[in-house]
């Protein structure tokens, strides 16, 4: 009698014993692999920024236009609050420079920034503005604008009401974004993550730091 | 100290991973070396792309394993892509001359036994019998229930007795199956 897992030991082996499977360049792989990883990442952003461009959309034309309020680093300093008015347009952060030496020590602090909380939150990092359909982590040196629907310089979590299978995370030029299923009130949806170069926060903690974002039923998809 | 970079982790894992992908995949591919091969190098690619995922698995190997499986079923759905092989089986067309060792006669047998089941079916015998997974790690992989993966394994077992009668009913569910398997109900 024979085993079924010998017989497959047998016929897995090389037809030809010249040792290709122990010595192994993986060159090509790593060519592919960063060529793919490079079109994902353009593919994402470009995702990102069209459902940026819809909310922005959404919301502009929802509120009369008007100039901007100005803004300096100090006052833009948002801690867990929700701003009561709205941009028409985009803010441009004032200066990242400032910023992007801030540490990136991942910490179990959490934030909540309207109906999104944030398990764990990059040192130097604390919630800021939201909207039903947003919610954002601001550096706590300010420097970033304080309208929930400028993104510039913020870590951002939205919901997509898109189901997906995959986590999907891919790095930017200007950061990283990740997509994750998630559950809210009942509904397979997909949490959209953004996180700045700024905020220098490594591979390893992205996904924990993803991870540990929750979302209540409060929360509206901003796109889809 | 320096931290590991993507490059050099991936290349560490592939490394050790690759071998034994490459083994699972000449069964899947019932002996076509160069479907094998494309089957890995597909697989190291995706797990690049998704390696902090690959990291942060429980167990990463398996992880490359079920991107492996889906890799070659996505693979044999795209019958307009079905490659061109020089004969219509490679498992067939291997030249075995008769005085070579025993091995290549059982592998050529072996693997003509492969090719005869369905794509579905050959997965759950590399999954379970060649891995040594459980029904509930088979079923998660294919994303059947385990249900399926008990039928499946029922008849492409049932299938290999009789092309390779050194399987005795009875062996191979005591050695790698359990014995309720044989019977999908």
């Amino acid at each position: 009698m024979t085993d079924l897992h010998d017989l497959l030991d047998v016929a897995s082996r090389s037809a030809t014993p010249d040792r290709r499977d122990a010595v192994h360049d993986f060159q090509a792989e790593l060519r592919l692999g960063r060529r793919a990883l490079r079109r994902r990442r353009i593919t994402l952003a470009a995702g990102v920024t069209a459902a940026g461009l819809v909310v922005g959309g959404i919301v502009g034309g929802a509120v009369v236009l008007g100039p901007p309020p100005a803004l300096s680093p100090a006052s833009s300093t948002v801690t867990g609050t929700t701003e009561p008015t709205l941009s028409a347009t985009p803010t441009s952060s004032p200066s990242t420079s400032s910023i992007s030496s801030t540490p990136a020590v991942m910490t179990e602090r959490p934030a909540q920034s309207g109906p999104f909380r944030f398990g764990r939150t990059p040192a130097g990092w604390v919630a800021g503005p939201s909207r039903p359909f947003v919610g954002t982590l601001v550096p706590v040196g300010g420097g970033v604008g304080s309208d929930a629907t400028d993104f510039v310089g913020k870590i951002t979590v939205m919901i997509d009401s898109r189901r997906t299978q995959d986590t999907l995370s891919s790095v930017s030029g200007q950061g990283f974004t990740a997509e994750k299923p998630i559950t809210v009130g009942g509904r397979a949806m997909t949490m959209i993550v953004q996180v700045p170069e700024s905020a220098r926060v490594s591979d390893e903690d992205i996904d924990k730091f993803v991870d540990a974002i929750t979302v209540s039923p409060e929360a509206e998809p901003a796109v889809g | 100290m320096r931290p590991i970079s993507r490059d050099e982790a991936y290349t560490q894992f592939v490394s050790q991973a690759r071998p034994g992908l490459l083994r699972s995949a000449r069964l899947l591919a019932t002996g076509d070396e160069a479907r094998a091969e494309d089957l890995v190098q597909q697989v190291l690619v995706r797990l690049y792309v998704r390696w902090p995922h690959v990291c942060s698995a429980d167990q990463p190997l398996h992880y490359a394993h079920r991107s492996l499986i889906n890799a070659f079923i996505d693979d044999s759905r795209r019958a307009h892509r079905r490659r061109e092989w020089s004969s219509q089986d490679p498992a067939v067309a291997e030249v075995v001359r008769s005085d070579e060792p025993a091995d290549p006669v059982v592998r050529q047998r072996v693997l003509h036994a492969l090719a005869a089941l369905p794509p579905g079916q050959r997965a759950v015998v590399v999954l379970r019998h060649w891995l040594d997974w459980s029904v509930e790690q088979t079923a998660h992989a294919l994303n059947i229930s385990t249900g399926s993966v008990k039928s499946q394994n029922h008849k492409a077992l049932a299938a290999l007795r009789e092309l390779l009668p050194e399987l005795a009913p009875g062996s191979v569910s005591a050695s790698s199956s359990p014995s309720s398997e044989g019977n999908p109900s």
